[in-house]
């Protein structure tokens, strides 16, 4: 049974909800149920955001904007009754964004989110977020998996190997310094407004020494940078590696390598993110 | 003809040349200068560069910059993009400094409107050393102000008895802060030295930096000194209140020092648009070179500074360093250059000769006895609670004043002679100080030419003006002469600047340099080199918008970085952040007097 949530634009689901969401619970033979939101207008206000993360402009829509503006509906998904998770303590492992042009932002965009099913892999269990964007013709424009890790469904403990990422020479090399309230400033914009990104008191309650920075910035920041080299039509793959613990300095490099260009963001223990256009 | 041609010569590299190959601390291994910085964490467009080399062509046309005249007229041409006045900037406010470093200059850059409401300002003022043109496509106004660091911190405390300095110390400190008054005379030229050398480089920077296209009219002459300044301030007031001088700048000291008019000009300029990109990735990486292998360097030192290379200047690169000075001093005085000759006082010291090995350890002794002299008087009362820090400071300067080098120019001025020639004193430091940069760029270009792999670089300079201070000190406290007055007896001479020539295949370590650009490694002397929104704004609709400074971002683009000229391990791995980021697209290109 696939249940379906409309929205005339993407619903503010504020932060208490997310936080005192009451599953079910994960029985060992279930998996997440279909479940699907839709909005007919992606709302949200990019002009206040592309400064944030560092976008020269607000048209065309920087890339990640969509995944920040359906926000709303991600959040209906995993609030809804029928979502067997808690919220609180999911990790953002991997980002998936597919684009065929560049968004217009004042062309109509319709936005759909949607989740069915989980993998269990060696930490938990990793379920997708599907986000689908539709222009006014209903061609499919833009869309994104964003992986989500959940430590309440029980992990199998074994090390799956992946392909080793391809040496790239770097054509840009440059370090950024994140301040102390940078978690503050981008949940302003976003929404999102995970205890985790934002104070040290906030982001200790939840198991963090620090405030970490939001993925989603990392990912946004990391394409601003990038600016002309992303193409037309493409597709982005990234990792998040580790947390960026604020305040903090991280360096990002980017380069080309086969099929696109690869990109990264190292921190003072190791890489955070890594990143390639395909 | 006011300049003559000035070319740069060739240095043969020895048989066998060795590099500076710096290589980053292994893990656990103590970091010191000779290693790699870790990473670079600046928003100066410089970075860790390397020299490039020229061959005879290029080198043919790019020392065409050594005799620039100023253009006579502009032409309608393209408005700049937003990366073409980054890029001029870069060479010239940014980085048109040698090793005495300090955030003494800013640059407000007008759009073609204010540059036309600037015309009939810059028309009523009185000294310009070049007409005045229309048509204009851009002009940068340069603020400076006098030069302030620890080293004239410390001078406060100089010449003091150790009970009577109780109170004059602070009388003269305060009459340091809020009149500006300077404890030796060659501190107050520093200010002016360093406008002549940015008024060089932003003459050079129009040029490479449009590919070519562009020059600038740069006028010092009417904003030099305390005469011209009184002649002109009504206009002054004006030029401040267009370019939006607020009051407190004012305070500080800051006061227009330059005016640099730039447009397109008709004649076709003997650079092409792809040397000028590799002359501005080059510029930038030209340092001060203090170590000459085999003579100055620390015991510490890895064996490629140890060892004494089988390489000497030129005699005919001596020569055209001293002309490319003289052509300077000419274009900024505007004088005659056979007049030019005999203001501008250059003593010639050649070190591997016997006479010039005796006359550089005279200089040394000399130097030497003043900073013996200097640590002995230092009021204890102020150098014990600093735990001896003035005392070890002063002391510190012994190993710059060595005066390391091939060929050393120690240059100066006859102030007493200057009006009968019609000069402002302190218009004729500002030309020396252009006249020295002319001179030391030179040496430091005929040292790329022929450049192979295998070298840093053929010759290197460094520009001093410590061992000149010093010797003023010897003069005001210590009853000491100038460094010239044995050279020209009985013409007054004062000393402004020192410069070394080396001839070495070694550059010296980055660890100098990261001083100049590490926030956690500042120099006690030195100040680090700017990111463009700290000293250079573009004044649009009648605010001063700061350069590269949008929104959440600051620049983090290493300029004429195309040319990919940074530095790497002997693997060629190359420092975190040092390649730096291009600024966006959209914005570089962008025109912002659209």
């Amino acid at each position: 049974m696939a249940l379906t949530l409309d929205h005339p634009t993407p619903p503010e689901v504020p932060l208490w909800r997310a936080l005192t969401h009451r599953p079910a619970g994960f029985a060992a033979d279930s998996s997440i149920p279909a479940i699907e939101a839709r909005a007919e207008r992606l709302g949200g206000d990019p002009a206040a955001y592309a400064p944030v993360c560092g976008f020269p402009r607000v048209d065309p829509l920087p890339l990640t904007w969509p995944a920040v503006a359906a926000r709303g509906l991600q959040m209906a998904v995993m609030t809804h009754p029928a979502f067997p998770l808690p919220v609180p303590g999911i990790v953002h492992v991997r980002q998936q964004i597919r684009w065929s042009r560049p968004l217009r932002a004042d062309e109509p965009l319709s936005v759909a989110v949607r989740v069915e099913g989980h993998r269990v892999v060696r930490l938990g269990g990793e379920f997708d977020l599907h986000t689908e964007v539709r222009d006014g013709g209903g061609e499919g424009v833009w869309s994104a998996v964003t992986t989500i890790l959940s430590k309440a469904i029980p992990g199998d403990g074994v090390k799956r190997a992946r392909p080793a990422d391809s040496p790239f020479r770097p054509t840009r090399s440059t370090r950024w310094r994140l301040p102390a309230d940078q978690g503050r400033r981008y949940a302003a914009v976003s929404g999102d407004w995970n205890p985790i990104h934002l104070h040290p008191w906030s982001a200790r309650l939840f198991g963090f020494s620090r405030p970490i920075m939001h993925g989603w910035w990392l990912l946004a920041r990391s394409l601003a940078e990038l600016d002309d080299e992303i193409p037309a039509g493409g597709t982005v793959d990234v990792r998040f590696v580790s947390p960026v613990p604020l305040p903090g300095t991280v360096e990002f490099r980017s380069g080309p390598a086969p099929g696109g260009v690869r990109f990264e963001l190292i921190g003072s223990k190791g890489p955070c993110l890594v990143g390639a256009f395909g | 003809m006011s300049q003559k041609p000035v070319r740069l010569v060739a240095v043969p590299p020895p048989p066998t040349p060795a590099r500076r190959e710096a290589r980053f601390a292994a893990e656990g291994e103590k970091r010191d200068r000779y290693h790699l910085p870790e990473a670079l964490d600046s928003g100066s467009p410089v970075g860790f560069r390397t020299r490039l080399s020229l061959d005879e062509a290029e080198a043919a046309a790019a020392s065409t910059l050594f005799s620039l005249d100023p253009p006579t007229s502009f032409v309608p041409g393209e408005a700049p993009t937003e990366g073409e006045l980054f890029e001029e900037a870069a060479l010239g406010v940014l980085s048109a400094r040698q090793s005495t470093n300090y955030r003494g200059q800013k640059q407000i850059t007008l759009g073609p409107a204010d540059s036309e409401r600037l015309v009939p300002l810059l028309r009523r003022l009185q000294g310009a050393e070049a007409q005045i043109l229309d048509g204009a496509a851009y002009t940068h106004v340069g603020l400076s102000r006098p030069y302030r660091t620890p080293f004239t911190f410390l001078l406060t405390f100089i010449g003091h008895k150790p009970v009577l300095s109780l109170a004059t110390v602070p009388a003269r400190a305060w009459s340091k802060w809020k009149h500006h008054t300077d404890d030796i005379p060659t501190i107050g030229h520093l200010q002016h030295l360093h406008v002549g050398v940015w008024a060089e480089a932003v003459e050079r920077a129009a040029v490479l930096a449009s590919g070519g296209r562009r020059a600038a009219n740069v006028l010092i002459g009417p904003f030099a000194g305390p005469a011209r300044q009184a002649a002109n301030a009504e206009v002054l007031r004006e030029i401040e209140a267009l370019i939006g001088l607020d009051p407190a700048d004012r305070a500080a000291g800051w006061r227009v020092a330059l005016v640099a008019q730039v447009g397109a000009t008709a004649a076709a300029s003997p650079i092409d648009a792809p040397l000028c990109r590799k002359l501005g990735a080059l510029l930038l990486a030209l340092r001060s070179e203090r170590i000459q292998p085999g003579v100055n360097a620390e015991e510490k030192a890895p064996a490629a500074y140890q060892e004494r290379q089988p390489m000497d200047v030129p005699d005919a690169l001596t020569e055209m360093a001293g002309r490319a000075a003289y052509n300077a001093f000419a274009r900024w005085t505007g004088v005659d250059r056979e007049r030019a000759k005999e203001l501008l006082l250059l003593e010639r010291i050649d070190v591997l000769t016997p006479n010039g090995k005796e006359r550089l350890r005279a200089v040394r002794r000399e130097l030497e006895e003043v900073t013996d002299a200097l640590v002995a008087d230092l009021p204890l009362w102020v150098d014990l609670p600093t735990g001896r820090s003035l005392s070890r400071n002063a002391a510190r300067g012994r190993k710059a004043f060595a005066l390391a080098g091939q060929r050393i120019y120690v240059g100066g001025l006859p102030f007493g002679e200057l009006a009968e020639a019609g000069l402002d004193p302190h218009h004729a430091v500002r030309a020396f100080g252009a006249a020295a940069a002319r001179s030391a760029l030179c040496a430091e270009l005929s040292g790329c030419v022929g450049l192979p792999a295998d070298c840093d670089l053929l010759t290197g300079v460094c520009l001093m003006a410590g061992p000149v201070n010093q010797n003023d000190i010897g003069k005001q406290f210590y009853g000491r002469t100038d460094l010239l007055a044995e050279a020209w007896p009985g013409r007054d001479p004062t000393s402004l600047l020192v410069w070394t020539l080396k001839a070495k295949t070694v550059a010296d370590p980055i660890g100098n340099e990261e001083q100049l650009l590490n926030r956690a490694r500042k120099g006690a002397l030195v100040d680090l080199r700017p990111a463009p929104h700290e000293v250079c704004a573009l004044r649009v609709d009648g605010r001063n918008l700061p350069m590269r400074r949008r929104d959440a971002r600051e620049n983090a683009e290493r300029a004429f970085g195309d040319q990919g000229n940074f530095v790497t391990d002997p693997e060629g791995r190359e420092i975190p952040g040092n390649r730096g980021s291009a600024w966006p697209r959209v914005w570089r290109e962008e025109l912002p007097w659209r």
